[in-house]
């Protein structure tokens, strides 16, 4: 089921936007001297979450509405379908999580430790567990026009950013802008354990609501 | 996927359905389907065919009531197959296979009279040659469930004959077949189960207890005639 949504997906281009933004932001960090590997790690993990969350939607959005209801009924209905559309989501998040872990450390001449690079990579799994979440809670059928969807993602990231520290995201942004906090990688462990919990919430709620709306 | 072991029956057991706060569209709809029975559902434009049609297979949940012994994967074809679809017929047929964890059934395209490219995007293919793959799809699973709608629209003349052979095939290799159908092809194949859905709820439409009966009577006494339950048309001679 997964590679008839991801053939699908790439056959729509519409992935493109998203990681083409993202691509942007990475490069406008990383252009001049980013300074040491954490905060920038952090600013990236933050540009995440909306870019997750909007590659998210386009994913769950992909299908035309007439033919979700044949693969509906040829996957064996919502539940099943809605895992493989995380699933989905996941993958080509996953994508993004590798990029913006592995490719700083080649371009920036700072030197970066075992623990920066596994920080990184926590930082940006939280982002993209996160925008998944959203994702799924803007994504048919819970709002049903792009437009809608669109504003529900901006003003979900707008409160995990701006409102200072709101966990998972925020919290380990700040996390990584501290100069050298104690036990930081056990701190940012349990943000991990929250960036699950809320994809598994949203998940729910996302079977829950959206089972009724078909 | 494995093969799915069948319940011997599905049925529908009092299914309520309303969109958002609008009317029931369903009211307490029973059928039982059992397997090898082809099943016709015939109604009005707009009286819930499509819904009922739609909790059939899983593509909706009802409001009220339920569906009991439906497989896991169900072969649904909407009433209009959609035409903007990005994938190419093949990789469309080959996807849906492998998703039902059966054969792909690329053969009965050429028997459908397909013409086209199958590799081509679908939304570049005639609205006929899309309703033959939106078919293809659904046949691929001989002894599953099917729920078609409106199969035979937009399909010429070869095609259309050749529907009703399908069909024949799936309901003797153990299929359960439910179709709705404004052309009157489904209820003349042999052992159609006929009903009528009217006014949110669905009655059996047993076309061999309807009776003609010649009255010599006043154009006052046809009214009355006409008005009396039970009563289907009254034709006057000239």
């Amino acid at each position: 089921m997964i590679r008839y949504l991801l053939a699908d997906l790439v056959r729509s281009q519409r992935w493109l936007p998203p990681v083409l933004l993202y691509l942007c932001i990475a490069a406008v960090l990383y252009g001049g001297d980013a300074g040491a590997p954490r905060p920038p790690y952090a600013a990236s993990a933050m540009a995440l979450l909306p870019i997750a969350a909007w590659l998210t939607v386009v994913v769950v959005n992909n299908e035309d509405p007439v033919q979700r209801r044949v693969t509906l009924a040829a996957v064996g209905g919502w539940r099943r379908l809605l895992g493989g559309l995380v699933g989905s989501a996941l993958l080509c998040n996953g994508v993004l999580v590798v990029l913006a872990t592995l490719v700083p450390p080649l371009l920036n001449r700072h030197h970066y430790g075992s623990v920066d690079v596994v920080l990184g990579f926590m930082a940006h799994t939280i982002s993209a567990l996160t925008g998944i979440g959203l994702g799924v809670l803007c994504a048919r059928p819970m709002i049903p026009t792009t437009g809608w969807s669109l504003i529900a993602v901006l003003g979900g990231t707008l409160t995990a950013l701006v409102a200072n520290r709101v966990p998972p995201v925020g919290t380990t942004a700040h996390l990584l802008f501290d100069s050298d906090p104690p036990e930081v990688v056990a701190a940012v462990s349990v943000q991990a354990a929250i960036a699950v919990a809320v994809l598994a919430a949203a998940t729910t709620i996302g079977f829950l609501v959206g089972r009724k709306r078909f | 996927m494995g093969r799915v072991i069948l319940a011997t029956m599905i049925t529908v057991e009092r299914v309520g359905k309303r969109y958002g706060r609008g009317p029931l569209v369903l009211r307490g709809v029973d059928l039982e389907l059992p397997r090898g029975s082809l099943t016709v559902v015939l109604g009005e434009n707009g009286c819930g065919k499509s819904t009922l049609l739609r909790v059939v297979a899983g593509c909706t949940v009802p409001t009220s009531g339920r569906v009991v012994g439906r497989p896991c994967s169900v072969a649904y074809l909407p009433e209009r197959f959609p035409d903007q679809l990005r994938l190419s017929a093949g990789d469309y047929l080959r996807h849906f296979a492998r998703m039902r964890g059966v054969a792909h059934r690329m053969d009965l395209l050429g028997r459908l009279g397909f013409v086209g490219d199958l590799g081509q995007p679908m939304s570049q293919l005639s609205k006929g040659n899309t309703q033959k793959v939106g078919i293809t799809q659904a046949f691929v699973d001989p002894g599953g469930l099917l729920v078609l709608d409106e199969p035979w629209a937009g399909l010429d003349a070869a095609a259309r004959a050749l529907l009703g052979d399908l069909l024949g095939e799936s309901v003797r290799s153990g299929a359960t077949v439910v179709v709705t159908d404004h052309t009157g092809t489904a209820a003349a194949l042999p052992g159609a189960a006929v009903h009528r859905l009217a006014g949110g709820v669905l009655v059996p439409d047993d076309r061999q207890a309807v009776i003609e009966v010649v009255l010599r009577c006043t154009p006052q006494a046809a009214d009355e005639v006409a008005k009396l339950a039970g009563v289907h048309s009254v034709r006057r001679m000239p």
